[in-house]
């Protein structure tokens, strides 16, 4: 089935875009699977519970729910190479793919730049990747696999789980009710208002972790710095560790944990009446780790630094910084 | 999980039945329908292959048992009360269906038994496989450490701004004799550790020189930029460690780089293979 509507495409370019997205209008086509264009400007009907996934090398995908339940799909593709798409009513797929005339030059990964910009129903689920391009997802509450290389990438308004990874993209997430997976090589992280289970990770990026009120968190960066900033569950867990960048905790007045806070050659700062119990092997001259409570304790919270600062604020209602 | 056979395999169909295939329990049906796709889908193969290269890096690590200085942690949580939890969160669904996560997974448990080899080469006193014979102990009773004592509380200074302000010093205190046993114990056993680390990143540096030419120039310089800041971090840790070989939080941050270090040379190859 794939391959006459593949060569009723190829004997159609000539017609230009124009001429495909006239092939596209036609009913009961569009819902035809495999194709190719560099164009594709469709709404089909959609399951709500259906799963989108896209992957492009440069340029941006656009991911937004609406309620209805179907789906509006634009996509475009300049500078060489095609859009291979399947639309079904459960499924939407788009990738790029190089076109005859740059498989026979031997550009195979010349291909241009796409954009694909989607209108979902409520509740799809979005798994997306490009490799120079940005991708964001706002507002589809099922569960979200987003990836880019040197892209940013952004989701937002999510009820499942969310795993948001870049290279050197910044990555950002917001709105996270599931559990999130937010990471980045060099880009920096920014993750707010997530209830679920936190990971978070970086190599030089900074993880800003905002307004967090998930029970399980865990932030790992080497040079990045980390910002937390929420209220703490008090059978939470929460694990941060640096090798060079400052750790800081904001934290509202009236928290109860448990900390264990630890720098090799960094320094501890906090606006709160800190009462320690060093461990055994820290007494003396070196107080390099330290543990103790605030209020009745409850939350564990450790913090892990070789050469960073390890600071712990009292929130005020600002978003805290390492620069702070 | 089995594919729908009237349905063209894409890409994402495929990555689910490469990890049953690795599992070995997909369909000689769905098995031939994946091999194919692969086939005819470079970037597929290149994938299966890594991560069969990587199932078969990981059967050579030597068996690993766990430091004794970990037991009180792990028999803490042992002891833990059981925690009901709905169906859903007991097995995920992202877990149930995204394989690259098992994949992603397995490949975590790799750098995590290297890492605690080396914990256990580094800390354990003697050689890895015989610290666990010994039982339980606490942390305190570990070679090289001062006995436990009552913890003296202490109030932390407070500076002109009211905030509390500690600055950690640098080693110096531990007495010679401490650092010097230690440092023995260290210096005879971490080698095996390293050499596993060694071994894991060296396979993905192969990987990662036969397929470089397949990554563009601004990514490859800041896979080597970050690289570099990890190996930097190794380096300090390093450092410290030979002046402080007792030191947990060093062992743990060495641990850590390392890891990393793994963890985006992975990163690196999975790219090669998607680009």
């Amino acid at each position: 089935m794939t391959l006459p509507i593949v060569g009723v495409l190829h004997w159609l370019r000539p017609l230009g875009a124009a001429g495909l997205l006239a092939l596209l209008a036609v009913p009961g086509v569009a819902t035809a699977q495999s194709r190719q264009a560099t164009r594709v400007d469709t709404t089909v009907a959609f399951d709500k519970n259906g799963t989108v996934d896209l992957s492009l090398i440069s340029g941006e995908i656009v991911v937004t729910a609406w309620n209805r339940a179907e789906a509006r799909v634009q996509a475009s593709i300049e500078g060489g190479g095609v859009i291979r798409y399947e639309i079904s009513r459960g499924q939407i797929s788009l990738r790029v793919d190089s076109d005859g005339d740059s498989r026979r030059s031997g550009r195979d990964r010349n291909v241009g730049e796409a954009r694909y910009e989607l209108m979902v129903p409520v509740g799809t689920r979005v798994e997306a990747s490009g490799v120079s391009g940005d991708v964001t997802v706002r507002g589809t509450r099922a569960a979200v696999e987003v990836s880019s290389v040197s892209g940013n990438v952004e989701v937002t308004d999510v009820a499942s789980r969310a795993s948001v990874n870049s290279v050197s993209g910044d990555v950002t997430a917001r709105g996270i009710a599931g559990d999130a997976r937010v990471r980045s090589v060099s880009g920096d992280v920014t993750a707010s208002d997530v209830q679920g289970d936190l990971r978070a990770e970086s190599v030089s990026g900074e993880l800003q972790l905002l307004n967090v009120r998930s029970s399980s968190v865990s932030a790992k960066t080497v040079s990045g710095e980390i910002a937390f900033s929420g209220p703490l569950s008090a059978d939470g867990r929460y694990e941060f560790n640096s090798h060079s960048g400052d750790i800081v905790l904001r934290l509202p007045d009236g928290t109860n944990a448990n900390l264990s806070v630890e720098t090799y050659s960094g320094e501890l700062e906090s606006d709160f009446p800190v009462t320690m119990q060093p461990t055994s092997r820290d007494r003396g001259p070196r107080r390099r780790r330290m543990e103790f409570s605030l209020g009745s304790g409850g939350a564990t919270v450790a913090a892990q630094t070789f050469s960073g600062n390890i600071i712990l604020d009292r929130a005020t209602g600002r978003a805290p910084t390492p620069k702070d | 999980m089995t594919h729908d056979p009237e349905r063209p395999m894409t890409c994402h169909d495929a990555e689910t039945l490469i990890s049953d295939h690795l599992d070995g329990t997909l369909s000689d049906a769905d098995r031939e329908r994946l091999d194919a796709h692969c086939a005819q889908c470079a970037s597929c193969a290149a994938i299966l292959g890594d991560l069969q290269t990587i199932r078969q890096a990981a059967a050579t690590l030597p068996p690993l048992r766990p430091a004794r200085d970990r037991w009180a942690d792990v028999e803490r949580r042992i002891a833990a009360p059981v925690v009901v939890l709905d169906e859903r969160r007991r097995v995920p669904a992202w877990a149930r269906r995204a394989p690259w996560r098992q994949l992603a997974a397995a490949a975590v448990l790799m750098a995590a038994t290297a890492g605690v080899t080396y914990t256990v080469a580094t800390r354990g006193g003697g050689t890895g496989a015989t610290v666990a014979a010994a039982g339980p102990a606490t942390p305190d009773s570990a070679p090289g450490r001062a006995p436990v004592s009552a913890p003296v509380a202490t109030e932390l200074p407070v500076d002109g701004s009211g905030r509390a302000t500690v600055a950690a010093a640098p080693p110096s205190a531990a007495s010679s004799a401490q650092r010097s046993s230690t440092r023995t114990v260290a210096a005879t056993a971490a080698p095996a550790a390293e050499a596993t680390y060694d071994r894991e990143i060296a396979q993905m540096r192969r990987l990662l020189d036969a397929r470089s030419g397949s990554l563009d120039d601004s990514t490859v310089a800041v896979l080597r930029r970050n690289l570099g800041i990890i190996d930097a971090a190794i380096r300090e840790s390093r450092a410290a460690l030979a002046r402080d070989p007792a030191s947990r939080l060093l062992n743990d941050q060495l641990t850590d780089a390392l890891d990393q270090k793994l963890a985006l040379m992975r990163t690196a190859v999975i790219l090669t293979s998607r680009t």
